[in-house]
């Protein structure tokens, strides 16, 4: 037999309050929004990037 | 007078005092060279400065005091750059830059101009000696050349199709970064809230649906460098978007001596360092509230 | 009632109901209670999953049992609905409890649950769009295929707003709170709503970042479903 038919009516303000809170799950204070770091900005990718200048022969 | 023409009025009064005050702090050490060194330290600044002194001066709505300031400002950074001396020397000795010319016609918005070196441009100009750039920048180079009065063929319309904001991608798909280039694609291709007809409807209402969110995200995170910038955009729309609410929170955060702070980080107490950290934020504080003035009194249009 | 038991035990209603619903077997709510430790924290489980409970017969037409109706009720019995509500939570719950009935009744064929009051009152106005969108988020469990009722028609009233705050909650990286508002989005897509979004696109996003929370799994779950079928 479920275990649910021993459970009585009650008169439970604090549960009902513990349920609303629970419903009304309210949204994280702390947010994430995107900020400037070093690795959001992309690695610029050149496959074809020119090798560093030598100094020029005297 | 509505509440926010007031608002952006004294942001943008207070603001340029404090750019006024401190600007000392923004000249070169020392005599500086066609390379400049560090270019963010001095050369940068001194570009935004100029730029917001040449809006206040182009936009006309400040008082007297405000309007001499922007004057002397930007006769400061034209000493500052030897009365477009060290432009001409940079354009000369790196054929490709483009940073001369954006520099200089903020100057030559305000009347100081420089012969020899709009001869210059006009030569780099038709040999399209311009170096490759980000499709934002390249709207930058763009109305450069069109203040600057040197006939080109650009299709802005096309180039602004070319930026993530031409696109009109989906909202969310947007970072810090990014944000600044989809901002400064506004600013472009209206020409800082000149021509608000230049954004194609279809953006025009991509950015009436998505900057108070835009906006709202980074107000929370403090970060009140994007925030001013975002308002900007908000001056260049067709129909300006400036709700009360979102002017006072940014007045909010200026500080009395006018600094306005450039996240919600603690601001140094050292004067060189409180000018070097929020000059540009001041000066995103100065072309907001100008332009929002102008565009509520009737500017623009 | 203890409120992390009910929460766990919410989840694992949920876990339930949502292998229902990718064609596993039934949520069975007379089993799932049987399986909590404590049977009122189960009871309060039944009532945070709320309408939820009924996706599977909503959506796939699953024959409802007795059983399962008796376990709903006896939730209501346990934890009286709240009948005059004044706080914001006890609005939400008014709603979320009215969802529930009101869809336990359609299956059953009996008395429908008399309607709370006028839903702007747990909303507010649709131009404080931030706040408003948290609310809309709160009260998720009434966005369900073939969702009708004063607070749908209040919603699909405003695509825009409901559009800022999930691009708002996105941006802030709470995935929890936009998969609950893209839910929404998705049942107004369906009901044939022009939305400045892409509720696909939006969906493709979010799926992959929301996490392992089964009511969140739940909520996407349906807005997947309401995007299928639109």
């Amino acid at each position: 037999m479920a275990a649910h038919t021993g459970i009585r009516p009650v008169v439970a303000p604090a549960d009902i309050a513990q349920l609303g809170r629970l419903v009304a799950e309210p949204e994280p204070a702390l947010a994430d929004p995107p900020l400037p770091e070093p690795n959001a900005a992309g690695i610029l990718l050149l496959l074809l990037s020119p090798p560093t200048p030598k100094e020029p022969r005297k | 007078m509505s509440t926010v023409v007031r608002t952006a009025h004294e942001v943008t009064a207070s603001a340029l005092g404090w750019l006024h005050a401190h600007r000392e702090l923004g000249a070169f050490e020392d005599d500086a060279t066609a390379d400049l060194g560090d270019n963010d330290s001095v050369y940068k600044p001194l570009c935004e400065l100029a730029l917001a002194s040449s809006l206040v001066l182009r936009e006309g709505v400040a008082g007297s005091a405000e309007l001499r300031a922007a004057r002397e400002l930007l006769e400061f950074s034209w000493r500052q750059l030897r009365a477009g001396d060290l432009l001409y020397e940079r354009q000369l000795r790196h054929g490709l830059v483009t940073d001369p010319l954006e520099t200089y016609v903020h100057h030559a918005r305000g009347g100081l101009r420089h012969e020899a070196l709009e001869q210059l441009f006009e030569q780099t100009s038709a040999a399209d000696s311009i170096t490759e750039v980000l499709p934002n920048r390249r709207l930058a180079v763009a109305n450069a050349h069109r203040v600057a009065g040197l006939r080109r063929d650009d299709d802005f319309q096309g180039m602004l199709r070319q930026t993530w904001l031409g696109r009109t991608p989906q909202p969310w798909a947007l970072d810090w970064y990014t944000a600044y280039y989809m901002t400064h694609a506004v600013f472009h291709v209206t020409d800082w809230g000149a021509m608000p007809g230049e954004l194609p409807p279809d953006v025009v209402g991509y950015l009436e649906n998505w900057l108070p969110a835009w906006f709202e995200v980074w107000a929370e995170a403090g970060q009140w460098d994007l925030v001013g910038e975002l308002l900007i955009v908000g001056a260049c729309l067709p129909e300006p978007w400036c709700e009360p609410a979102r002017w006072e929170l940014f007045a909010g955060v200026q500080h009395g001596d006018g600094l306005v702070p450039r996240d919600a980080e603690p601001v140094d107490d050292d004067p060189w360092r409180r000018y070097h950290d929020h000059q540009h934020t001041t000066v995103v504080a100065t072309i907001a509230g100008t332009l929002t003035t102008s565009r509520l009194l009737g500017g623009g249009t | 009632m203890d409120a992390s038991s009910c929460a766990r035990d919410a989840a694992h209603l949920a876990g339930r109901v949502l292998g229902a619903l990718r064609g596993g077997s039934d949520a069975d709510l007379a089993d799932f209670l049987d399986s909590c430790a404590d049977p009122a924290a189960g009871l309060g489980a039944v009532r945070l999953v709320g309408a939820d409970v009924f996706l599977p017969h909503l959506v796939l037409n699953r024959p409802l049992d007795a059983r399962d109706v008796d376990v709903v009720v006896a939730s209501f019995e346990f934890l009286s609905s709240v009948t005059a509500p004044v706080t914001t939570e006890q609005r939400v719950l008014a709603w979320h409890d009215w969802s529930t009935a009101r869809l336990l009744a359609g299956l059953t064929g009996d008395v429908p649950a008399a309607t709370p009051e006028d839903p702007t009152a747990v909303l507010g106005p649709a131009e404080d769009w931030q706040r408003w969108s948290v609310a809309v988020a709160q009260l998720s469990s009434l966005a369900h295929p073939g969702a009708t009722g004063p607070v749908v028609d209040v919603v699909a009233a405003q695509p825009l707003a409901l559009c800022r705050g999930v691009v708002r909650t996105v941006l802030r990286r709470d995935f929890a709170t936009a998969s609950r508002l893209t839910r929404w989005l998705c049942l107004l897509h369906a009901a044939g709503v022009r939305l400045p979004v892409d509720p696909v696109l939006l969906l493709g996003h979010i799926e992959p970042r929301v996490g392992a929370e089964p009511r969140r799994l739940l909520d996407l779950a349906v807005a997947r479903h309401l995007v299928g079928a639109a």
